[in-house]
């Protein structure tokens, strides 16, 4: 029973913090299992700017697309295209703004599909909140970029 | 026989009360705090004006009347959208003659929304669910279903 006694109170809440620790971490693992259930298709659209055809290149139908930060999934490319990328000119002589077009660089618009879970006004795929207006750091296989979700059809 | 504590004990003791203060300080800020002042608070309904500013098209297309709007900051309920104007976005430009213009920002709107808000008037301010505060001329992040923006409070109702 002497062993009893050397238990310290600073002993007790070094286990304490530890399992709270180890429950902080695995929770989120745990929650991951319950998304696959009530999903809904959609399908919505990336922008990334000011790319090079190189990158265009790299896209293609079915590749998985990931946030590259959090790493969390966020569906496969249906469709993508791509125009002009444009800029904002302000024409100091005239006194007007115009969008002028930038040689050799583009505007990806990339359609994603996905099953998401759309409950409490949210629209969750994996663990990623979809809306437009969110930007992204996405990640294919052989793309990276930042970019702007501009829709989404539901 | 009592263990001498080392500087390793002590440190140990001071994280965990710095851990307990934080906490503590957290859980102080959920609780309502009930003062005088706070119980004679009225909750009413309001209308409170956002302007979503030089926005693209898609954001424009991306909002409906009748969605619930929530505060990105605090995720809470703020209100529900009554009606949507859209308008066409202007900026400010100053020619080389000096001479200011407003012009046309292209392919920009403006999204004046007026929402209905369940407003919690308090002796420091308006808070919407009690909650998010409103204030005229502040900016902050919000959140339908379908469209993550900044916007800013043009006025509150009557």
């Amino acid at each position: 029973m002497n062993w009893i006694r050397k238990i310290g109170i600073i002993d007790i809440a070094i286990v304490v913090i530890v399992l709270g620790a180890v429950f902080y971490l695995v929770k989120p693992f745990r929650s991951r299992a319950d998304v696959i259930k009530n999903t809904t298709p959609i399908v919505y659209t990336f922008e990334t700017k000011a790319v090079q055809m190189e990158f265009i290149n790299q896209l293609e139908f079915g590749i998985d697309v990931y946030d590259s930060n959090k790493n969390y999934y966020l569906g496969k490319i249906k469709d993508f295209r791509y125009e002009p990328y444009r800029e904002k000119f302000e024409d100091k002589e005239k006194g007007v703004i115009t969008l002028v077009e930038y040689p050799n660089l583009y505007t990806a618009l990339i359609d994603i599909e996905a099953n998401a879970q759309i409950e409490n006004d949210v629209i969750l795929v994996d663990r990623e909140e979809i809306r437009s207006g969110l930007y992204l750091p996405v990640k294919g296989k052989g793309f990276a970029s930042y970019g702007y979700i501009i829709g989404i059809e539901r | 026989m009592k263990r001498k504590l080392n500087w390793i004990d002590y440190t140990i003791i001071i994280i965990i009360l710095g851990v307990l203060f934080v906490l503590g300080t957290k859980v102080r800020n959920f609780i309502p705090q009930k003062t005088t002042v706070e119980n004679n608070t009225q909750s009413s309904k309001r209308e409170v004006v956002l302007k979503i500013e030089d926005v693209r098209k898609y954001s424009v297309d991306s909002i409906k009347a009748g969605e619930n709007i929530y505060s990105d900051d605090t995720n809470y309920l703020f209100g529900k959208i009554k009606d949507i104007e859209i308008e066409d976005s202007y900026l400010i430009l100053v020619k080389n003659n000096g001479e200011v213009v407003e012009t046309r920002s292209p392919e920009r709107y403006n999204i004046i929304l007026t929402v209905d808000c369940n407003v919690l008037d308090r002796t420091n301010g308006y808070y919407s669910e009690g909650i998010t505060e409103i204030k005229v001329n502040s900016t902050g992040k919000y959140k339908t279903i379908g469209l993550l923006f900044t916007a800013t409070v043009q006025s509150i109702g009557e």
